[in-house]
């Protein structure tokens, strides 16, 4: 190793970062090389010197000066932060706005989905609703075949009303109304959804018990699909299709008497207001079906009494209760597909949570994924901070350590000089000593002066006794 | 002050406490003063800009992770405020190693020569400090700060590499270097004072003749 190696050994030395084995070797570099030695107690003593600075004492009013200055940045801050609150308020609303950090799921991320689910609900709803009135009105078909060739076989009135009440359908059915029947079924629910409402008129004015069978069915789909959440079915239908029953259950009452002389008349009443509903519209269609539908039930009812004319007050009073029966029958019927509407809109909207829980999951990965990435990005940034800030220290060490060397160099040319000049001055030392030895030869000079000028006092002494003593 | 009794009150200043944030200050300000001192000779603001440091710790008080020492933290904020200080003035300022004389021959000639007492005389008055610390005013900053840190302070070299960010290495070679740096800048102030001596005792010689 060369002395320029034990220089950093030394410095560590110094603050007894050195292993035993390091300490070992220096000691030994140092025994053997005067100059690094000489190096060596230059810096122990540097570094006792620094290590002797005293402490300076505060300037007076030192902390009473930095308290104010700490109160007034306490106030600006107090000052500021209304502003802050201001400015992330508007930026926050800004952001929402923009919608940039809106939250998964959004709302309006949400609405189509419930909209598309509804939607399809209904769908699911419909052909439910349609399937199984089908299956009802076939049952009634069936129904009324049976009772209908029982009242050809028999042709008993009093038979037939036996034989209606055991089925519970209708009493008053005769041949031709089953015809009529059949006709009005198969058009009634095509007419509640596409036909225009006249055609449904027309049709629902023939009297009959199928019909009227057929009606609460179309009826509970219109109601059902209007029924859909969130929207109730309007209000103004519902009070027209109370005022519809309610004149259905006047004209019922008035039937024994008003039939008999102007059946036609009262019939025509709920056609007249059907054919008052608008064509335009899905839904007017629907209305209009649905008041065609009504109609029909009405005039049935109306038209009871002529076909039953020979029948008794008792018989029309047991039509009347098992009509009601039946019609507590469908309103269950109703209220049970109701009920199944709700249902499956409920199953439609739980599976619409939980995909939109699992989205939301997903979502979660891809943010913790993109946050784990802009992290080791981060560390990566933080790395090359590092490496950047290490190499601009080091060039910057270089930088002094050259400029550093300079220096020495230009001071050891300077001593150089220096050296020579006092190897001058050492030419001078000797003028100095011959000098100082002519300045020694003065000295004594004056000296033998003085002796001389005391001798001559002496001398002068000595010839004025002399001539004192000569005559 | 003791460093979890310092933890403790930072713990509280972190909280709003005013009047611990004040307590910290209180325990450390000379030592702050004293380190800006060190850093930044020769400047007159030395006390605004040690109760600046102050200023920021109460400003970031929020990033102090009470992991390091409260006293190793606010070192830091003095050291970057210090070394932030000089080199904005870097360019306001030459701080110069040579200065230039008349020589014998009437010539200007380029010397050493300390910018006179700049560090308080009246404190430094054991034979060498005086000298020492003039020739500490011309190291680098970065010389000049682990110098302090270490020999002055007496920090370990991992606390000084926590507050001037950087390796222990960097420390090491950094603090070689500057002792070093320190050596020759006093042997050539006394050989500058042994050169002005002998031309003084020439002079009166000449005169003599």
């Amino acid at each position: 190793m060369h002395c320029d190696d034990y220089m950093e050994q030394m410095s560590a030395a110094l603050d007894d970062m050195l292993t035993e084995e390091e300490w070992q070797a220096l000691k030994a570099h140092l025994a053997s090389c005067p100059s690094c030695d000489a190096l060596w107690r230059q810096l122990k003593e540097n570094k006792a010197l620094l290590q002797e600075t005293p402490l300076l004492e505060l300037p007076a009013g030192y902390h009473a000066e930095w308290k104010a200055k700490w109160q007034q940045l306490l106030q600006e801050e107090a000052k500021e932060e209304p502003k802050a609150e201001e400015a992330t308020k508007e930026e926050t609303k800004t952001k929402e706005e923009t919608g940039t950090l809106v939250s998964f799921p959004t709302k309006k991320t949400k609405q189509p989905w419930k909209k598309m689910g509804v939607a399809a609900a209904a769908v699911f709803l419909m052909a439910v609703v349609g399937m199984g009135g089908r299956s009802l009105v076939e049952y009634q078909k069936h129904q009324e075949e049976v009772t209908g060739s029982a009242l050809l076989e028999t042709e008993g009135a009093t038979e037939a009303a036996e034989d209606t009440q055991e089925t519970g359908s209708m009493p008053s059915v005769a041949s031709a109304g089953v015809e009529a029947g059949e006709s009005a079924k198969e058009a009634a629910p095509k007419e509640a959804t596409t036909q225009a409402p006249t055609e449904g008129t027309e049709e629902s004015a023939v009297p009959s018990d199928q019909q009227e069978s057929a009606v609460p069915f179309s009826q509970a789909v219109a109601e059902e699909t209007d029924a859909l959440p969130p929207s109730p079915p309007p209000k103004g239908r519902a009070m027209e299709s109370e005022v519809v029953e309610e004149s259905a259950a006047v004209a019922e009452e008035e039937a024994p008497v008003e039939a008999s002389l102007e059946p036609m008349t009262t019939a025509q009443q709920p056609q007249t207001i059907a054919a008052e509903e608008p064509e335009t519209s899905a839904e007017g269609a629907a209305g209009a079906a649905d008041q065609a539908d009504l109609s029909a039930a009405t005039n049935d009812l109306t038209n009871q009494p002529p076909l039953r004319s020979s029948a008794t007050m008792a018989e029309s009073a047991e039509s009347v209760a098992v009509e009601a029966a039946e019609k507590k029958v469908l309103s269950r019927t109703k209220v049970t597909l109701q009920v199944d509407a709700i249902e499956e809109t409920m199953a439609s909207l739980s599976q619409l949570g939980e995909e939109t829980t699992v989205l939301q999951e997903a979502k979660k990965v891809v943010v913790k994924d993109e946050a784990s990435k802009e992290e080791s990005l981060l560390v990566q940034v933080r790395a090359l901070g590092t490496v950047v800030e290490e190499t601009s220290a080091d060039e910057d060490i270089t930088f002094w350590y050259t400029k550093t060397q300079e220096t020495l160099a230009a001071k050891q040319e300077e001593v150089a000089a220096l050296q020579a000049k006092a190897a001058e001055a050492a030419m001078t030392e000797e003028e100095t000593a011959s000098f100082e030895a002519a300045q020694a030869e003065i000295a004594s000079c004056k000296t033998s002066l003085s002796q001389w000028d005391e001798a001559l006092g002496q001398t002068e002494v000595e010839v004025q006794l002399v001539e004192a003593q000569t005559p | 002050m003791d460093r979890d009794e310092s933890l403790r009150l930072a713990a509280l200043a972190k909280q709003g406490d005013m009047a611990a944030f004040e307590t910290l200050v209180v325990a450390h300000e000379r030592m702050v003063y004293n380190v800006i001192y060190r850093m930044m000779p020769n400047q007159e603001d030395v006390k605004d800009i040690s109760q600046e440091v102050f200023l920021k710790a109460y400003r970031y008080l929020d990033r102090f992770d009470q992991k390091a020492s409260f006293s190793t933290w606010i070192y830091k904020i003095a050291v970057n405020t210090a070394i932030d200080e000089m080199r904005r003035r870097k360019g306001k300022e030459t701080i110069s190693l040579d200065w230039e004389f008349e020589g014998e021959d009437g010539a200007q000639k380029k010397q050493y020569q300390p910018d006179g007492p700049s560090v308080e005389e009246q404190v430094l008055e054991k034979e060498g400090l005086q000298e020492i610390w003039q020739a500490m005013e011309k190291l680098s900053a970065e010389h000049r700060t682990v110098i302090t840190l270490r020999d002055v302070e007496g920090l370990s070299y991992t606390e000084i590499a926590e507050i001037t960010g950087t390796s222990l290495g960097t420390v090491k070679s950094r603090l070689a270097r500057g002792r070093m740096a320190l050596k020759d800048l006093l042997l050539a102030g006394r050989a500058y004072g042994a050169n002005s001596q002998k031309q003084t005792e020439r002079r009166g010689q000449r005169a003599l003749r």
